[in-house]
């Protein structure tokens, strides 16, 4: 498994970092401390997430990567 | 396993983490102590849904923000029943029954532990739009929420996520569409912008139209996707609905460049970092 610490901007809709780390409780701890940095962004979003791979993150989790365009894009 | 404060205290520190004066130190490292507990519970849901059944989920703990957000809606109560603190998220290119399928191969996995799994089913009730299943696992006790989707229910919610990051996240849950900025941070911002006040109250005014018509159409699309299920539950085996989600998919060209409008970079971004500044 990959354990990943995503920081995201929900105004520009842009990912600000994307780290990896070996486990999960290591990526929670760093979204403590990313969530300290960040406590006074509420448009800021900080999330430790689990997958097999980063494709399989991209997929479940995509609106952390695209743009709203290319969401749409992805339906029609 | 077992959580580091007892059910009585998380609902107490839910109720203080919604205070409007922001989170007590002390309560946001109980709170960490005890999101770290539910994180070891989805580790173990994690490996056996993927052991399990062959698939490739996903998981996360619920952000710091999303937690305040809900309890801010429920005034302060309900963290010590909160299902979806650990979630995991399943997407599958399949129609209904082969969703239905997953879902019960999913119950049966986690029926042996000290509580049953419990189903939501978002197809039947949705949730403003939001279609899946879910169902709440219990693995060590602690609750797990897994998110089963289709494709097309899991690019609809995507997309509206993302809308509701333009326009507000009320809209989730049926909420008018809102920039976020009042009247007089606009004025004062306006001054830093060298704009005239009226002018960027009217682009505000039209950002909270066009949100208006993106939330009502992505909810008619919502109902097509619904009708589809309703057909794949209809039809007999082995019919291929392929044909009919290509003409679906086909029929939201219009929608996505609306979308695509709504998306360019616009005075309302700027004034919200400079609002963001002035506070």
């Amino acid at each position: 498994m990959s354990h990943f610490l995503l920081i995201y901007d929900r105004n520009s809709g842009t990912l600000l970092k994307n780290d990896q780390f070996k486990t999960s409780a290591e990526a929670l701890k760093a979204r403590f401390r990313a969530e300290d940095e960040y406590a006074d962004r509420s448009e800021i979003e900080v999330v430790a997430l689990s997958a097999s791979s980063e494709a399989d993150l991209r997929r479940t989790h995509s609106r952390y990567f695209l743009g709203l365009d290319e969401l749409t894009s992805q339906i029609s | 396993m077992e959580l580091p404060i007892s059910k009585s205290q998380i609902e107490l520190l839910g109720g203080r983490m919604a205070e409007k004066e922001g989170i007590d130190p002390a309560d946001l490292a109980s709170f960490r102590e005890v999101l770290t507990a539910y994180g070891e519970a989805l580790d173990l849901a994690l490996d056996r849904t993927r052991d399990g059944l062959g698939v490739s989920p996903t998981s996360r703990i619920k952000s710091l923000g999303t937690t305040r957000e809900k309890l801010l809606r429920t005034n302060g109560t309900g963290l010590k029943s909160m299902q979806d603190l650990a979630g995991m998220r399943i997407v599958e290119d399949f129609g209904r029954s082969g969703q239905d399928g997953l879902v019960t191969r999913l119950t049966e996995l986690f029926d042996e532990d000290e509580r049953e799994p419990k189903l939501i089913d978002r197809r039947e009730v949705p949730s403003h739009g939001y279609r899946a299943v879910h169902v709440v696992v219990f693995p060590s006790g602690i609750p797990v929420e897994v998110q089963v989707r289709t494709v097309l229910q899991h690019e609809w919610a995507n997309m509206f996520e993302k809308l509701a990051d333009r326009v507000g996240r009320g809209i989730r849950y049926g909420e008018e569409p809102s920039p976020g900025l009042t009247d007089g941070e606009i004025r004062a911002a306006s001054s830093i912008l060298d704009r005239d006040p009226e002018d960027l109250l009217a682009a505000q005014r039209d950002l909270v139209e066009a949100s208006r018509t993106m939330v009502g159409a992505s909810l008619t699309m919502a109902d097509a996707i619904s009708e589809i299920e309703e057909l794949e539950k209809a039809a007999p085996p082995g019919f291929d609905f392929t044909e009919v989600k290509t003409e679906f998919a086909g029929q939201l060209g219009s929608l996505r460049l609306a979308l695509d409008e709504l998306l360019k970079p616009d005075d309302m971004n700027r004034l919200r970092t400079i609002v963001r500044e002035l506070r």
